[in-house]
């Protein structure tokens, strides 16, 4: 098997959130070996919905968060807290390339561990994700996905104008944070490999989902409009560009150019509507969006989704199935791809996506999440310590080791 | 400037949000960005098309208003497309910062020349076409690759390069759609619901800039470039990982759950003082639900029973009723920070209006304004990360079209003569051909 890219590349996780979870995934699912170093309770996303039954008699159920989020890493159990336990730590850190961590309304405590690891090792990067980051007014706020939704203004504009804002159907705050903390850990890591010199990486999530607006922040510093909810409609200049339903449930539809536009007209055998005043624009079809939406039902309702799409992609036209996750776990796009992998703890229908993207074509086997301390000894044997060592850390509680019969 | 990534250059054939997003990140952190644009400028929101003004409009139009409907997509600063509508839109705008812009015409031999040249200087190729348009404009891997054996090449398409699907047009919505997470998302027994932004851009931008990061760490090593086919579709469910691993062992999707959560009570989103104001609220233990209470002093909220989160569970509609008739007596921001004082998540519901004023985002250095030519000065979001050395990166405006042809040409040794002869040709330009 081929190198993967990250071959070589040492990371540990401190983090225990979701958003801290997956940017370390992301370096695993690249060839980094991933150590998530728990504390001796156990990781808190252990206890993280969905809570998922396993076959084998007798078990509790265990997390889907954490099965899912760590994935393709290993496990160690270490009191960092406790001196000797920090020793170890050090012995961990002195080889590694990245240390991701979080916290959640103690900055302080987040920036005095930063300086013993980074004293650790010059060259270390720690990044560093939390809800409002490690510096300005609200760096004491505590968050959680909801109010990281609210804190960076999509909650507002997610839901139907005549209701209230709503989330988003997962902890996906979390998961785009974690994606930008991997993006900056990583070109800092680029930059350390150039000048020896490592960096502090701060990645509020508050900030990091403001990041990823799409113009509502051009909307109001460029026209001083304040962006409103719109349901699963465009609010402003696309239409349709959205969700729309037909016979056997919901397609969604987006179309942006006149080109694709005319076509869909055409696919649909409404070309009168092409030239229709009230819909020349996409501005003009938001405006009026009942009418034209009222035009078209007959088609869409005659008619499935499979048959929609297929009829609006043979005219370029773009648009797509509404597909519910269990649909989706069936899609045969995904299928061909190759996207899933089975996590067998949860028995054999099991499936989660593996790998998002693959460089080079290359993918990491796949490995479920550890159990908890499943790699304590492996790790701490690496690093350097002597058994002898390592037992004292076990016999004095700072540490714990699964062994095989455990297991 | 940081300049963490000082020396990559990369080409940029981007449209609409997630491929712009990937490059502009690297442009962010110190990249050459190149914006390869087509001769009529379709695609990358330089106004989609909407040079066709409407002075009528315009002229009616006030601040705060959204602008009438034939202009209005470009968001244009102060609803004025101006003489040049493409190098005004805002939505490009704030998009392509800290880039170039070189528009030339590939189909022409003089400009398919121009690229090769380009290619063979570049470290990184981008783009978020389907596969079809990338055929149709010859940059695929293997060719580019033959070009510049060094070149990291990336296509961030729909659904993959590969499969039954590959070649279906795609949009943000539309991923979400096939992903099943527009159906996870919904009120409480309610219909599958889009998110407020196009959420699959900007999901599929970040993992494109992480895996060419990765490359480039990689390519220190091999020294020879790599191909990476990035599906916006797997990306998007690559966030919905526990979502989709419980459906298939319970055999279907777990009900939409509106703004509750699934792991602590009471979790809301409550009306205050004023129009259309909103605050969340999440109370993540028992301890936390005592000092929310204390806080309200509502006495319908200290029965005993809600003292558990089983008990919290269970009577979720009633704390919310009592919750939220509370919370409307108050002003969003004043209560958050009364809230916090106490350890509770709670935040205002900001608007896009909220978030440009937010005084923590201004300390930390994401809300920035520039100076651009043809636009003046306006503020923008910044750069989403800090650094240890506070150093956020300079912005750089966005490029008017082909606003750096005759720099990128000389730069790779054309003179001047060479220069304006393609431009009287029509292989390069700064105004877009076409209606």
């Amino acid at each position: 098997m081929a190198r993967l890219a990250l071959d070589g590349v040492r990371v540990l996780d401190l983090s225990d959130n979701v958003a801290g979870a997956y940017a370390s995934r992301l370096f695993a699912v690249v060839g980094a070996d991933v150590v998530v170093v728990e504390p001796l309770g156990g990781s808190p996303l252990r206890q993280a919905p969905p809570l998922i039954s396993t076959p084998r008699a007798g078990r509790r159920p265990e997390s889907g968060a954490f099965a899912y989020l760590h994935a393709y890493k290993r496990s160690v159990a270490l009191n960092i807290g406790d001196a000797s336990g920090r020793s170890a730590m050090v012995r961990l850190v002195a080889r590694a390339d990245l240390v991701i961590s979080s916290f959640d309304g103690t900055p302080d405590i987040a920036l005095a561990r930063d300086v013993w690891l980074r004293a650790a090792n010059p060259g270390l990067v720690h990044a560093v994700v939390s809800g409002y980051g490690l510096t300005g007014l609200k760096r004491r706020w505590v968050s959680s996905d909801l109010t990281d939704w609210a804190s960076s203004g999509h909650l507002y504009i997610t839901g139907f104008p005549e209701r209230e804002p709503l989330q988003g159907g997962g902890p996906w705050a979390g998961y785009a944070a974690g994606l930008t903390t991997a993006v900056g850990a990583l070109s800092a890591m680029l930059g350390a490999r150039a000048s020896g010199k490592g960096r502090l990486v701060d990645v509020g999530t508050m900030e990091a989902l403001a990041g990823l607006h799409q113009w509502s922040l051009v909307h109001f510093t460029h026209q001083g409009v304040i962006k409103q909810r719109g349901g699963n409609r465009h609010v402003e200049s696309f239409h349709p560009m959205g969700l729309q339903q037909v016979k056997d449930g919901w397609v969604v539809l987006g179309v942006s150019t006149q080109a694709q536009y005319e076509s869909m007209c055409i696919a649909m055998e409404l070309p009168e509507l092409i030239t229709d005043e009230r819909f020349l624009t996409g501005g003009h079809r938001v405006d009026h969006g009942e009418e034209f939406d009222a035009l078209i039902a007959p088609w869409l309702r005659a008619r499935t989704r499979a048959e929609v799409v297929e009829a609006f992609q043979a005219a370029r036209v773009p648009s797509g199935k509404v597909l519910t996750l269990d649909e989706t776990l069936a899609d045969p796009q995904l299928e061909a791809r190759a996207l899933w992998v089975t996590p067998e703890r949860f028995g054999l229908r099991a499936k989660m996506p593996g790998v998002p993207f693959a460089i080079g074509g290359e993918r990491p086997l796949f490995r479920e999440a550890p159990q908890f301390a499943a790699d304590t000894l492996a790790v701490l044997l690496e690093a350097g310590m002597a058994p002898a060592e390592i037992d004292k850390l076990i016999a004095e509680g700072v540490a714990a080791a699964r062994t095989e019969v455990e297991a | 400037m940081n300049g963490l990534l000082n020396g990559v250059r990369v080409l940029e054939f981007g449209m609409a949000w997630a491929g712009p997003l990937a490059a502009r990140l690297m442009g962010d952190l110190g990249a050459d960005v190149i914006k390869i644009e087509r001769r009529d400028a379709r695609g990358a929101g330089r106004g989609w098309g909407s040079q066709d003004t409407a002075e009528a409009e315009r002229s009616a139009w006030q601040w705060g208003k959204l602008p009438g409907p034939t202009f209005r997509s470009g968001i244009f600063p102060d609803a004025d497309p101006g003489q040049h509508p493409w190098n005004r839109a805002g939505i490009f705008n704030k998009m392509n910062r800290n880039k170039r812009s070189l528009c030339v015409d590939l189909k022409v031999p003089a400009g398919w020349k121009v690229f090769e040249l380009l290619v063979r200087s570049a470290d990184v190729l981008l783009d978020n076409l389907s596969p079809l348009g990338v055929d149709g404009l010859g940059i695929d891997a293997a060719r580019m690759q033959l070009l510049n054996p060094r070149l990291i090449r990336v296509s961030m398409s729909g659904f993959g390069a590969t499969g039954p699907d590959r070649n279906n047009v795609s949009y943000g919505p539309v991923v979400e759609g096939a992903s099943g997470l527009a159906s996870a998302t919904g009120y409480e027994g309610g219909e599958p619901m889009k998110m407020g932004v196009a959420f699959p851009d900007p999901v599929g931008g970040l993992h494109g800039a992480f895996a060419v990061l990765a490359a480039l760490w990689e390519r220190e090593r091999t020294g020879v470039g790599t191909a990476i086919d990035l599906s916006q579709l797997e990306t998007y469910t690559s966030i919905a990982g526990e979502l989709l691993l419980q459906t298939s062992v319970e055999g279907r999707p777990p009900p939409t759950r509106g703004n509750r959560s699934r792991r602590f009570a009471p979790q809301g989103v409550y009306r205050c003082a004023g129009e259309n104001s909103w605050i969340a609220i999440t109370v993540r233990s028992d301890k936390e639900w005592i000092a929310f209470v204390e806080e309200t002093g509502v006495a319908a909220l200290s029965s005993r029973e809600y003292a558990s989160l089983e008990g919290r569970r269970v009577a979720h509609d009633e704390i919310d009723a009592a919750i939220g008739s509370w919370t409307s007596g108050f002003e969003q921001g004043e209560l958050a920070e009364r809230m916090q004082r106490q350890g509770i998540a709670v935040s205002p519901v900001l608007t896009n209006k909220g978030v440009v004023e937010d005084p923590h985002l201004r300390e930390r250095g994401f809300i920035v304004e520039w100076d651009q030519p043809e636009v003046g000065s306006r503020t923008y979001g910044g750069f989403p990360i800090e650094f240890s050395d506070r150093d956020r990166p300079q912005m750089c405006p966005a490029p008017g079209l082909g606003e750096h042809n005759r720099e990128i040409l000389e730069e790779l040794g054309f003179d001047a003569q060479a220069v304006d002869q393609m431009e009287r040709d029509g292989v390069i330009a700064t105004s877009p051909t076409g209606p």
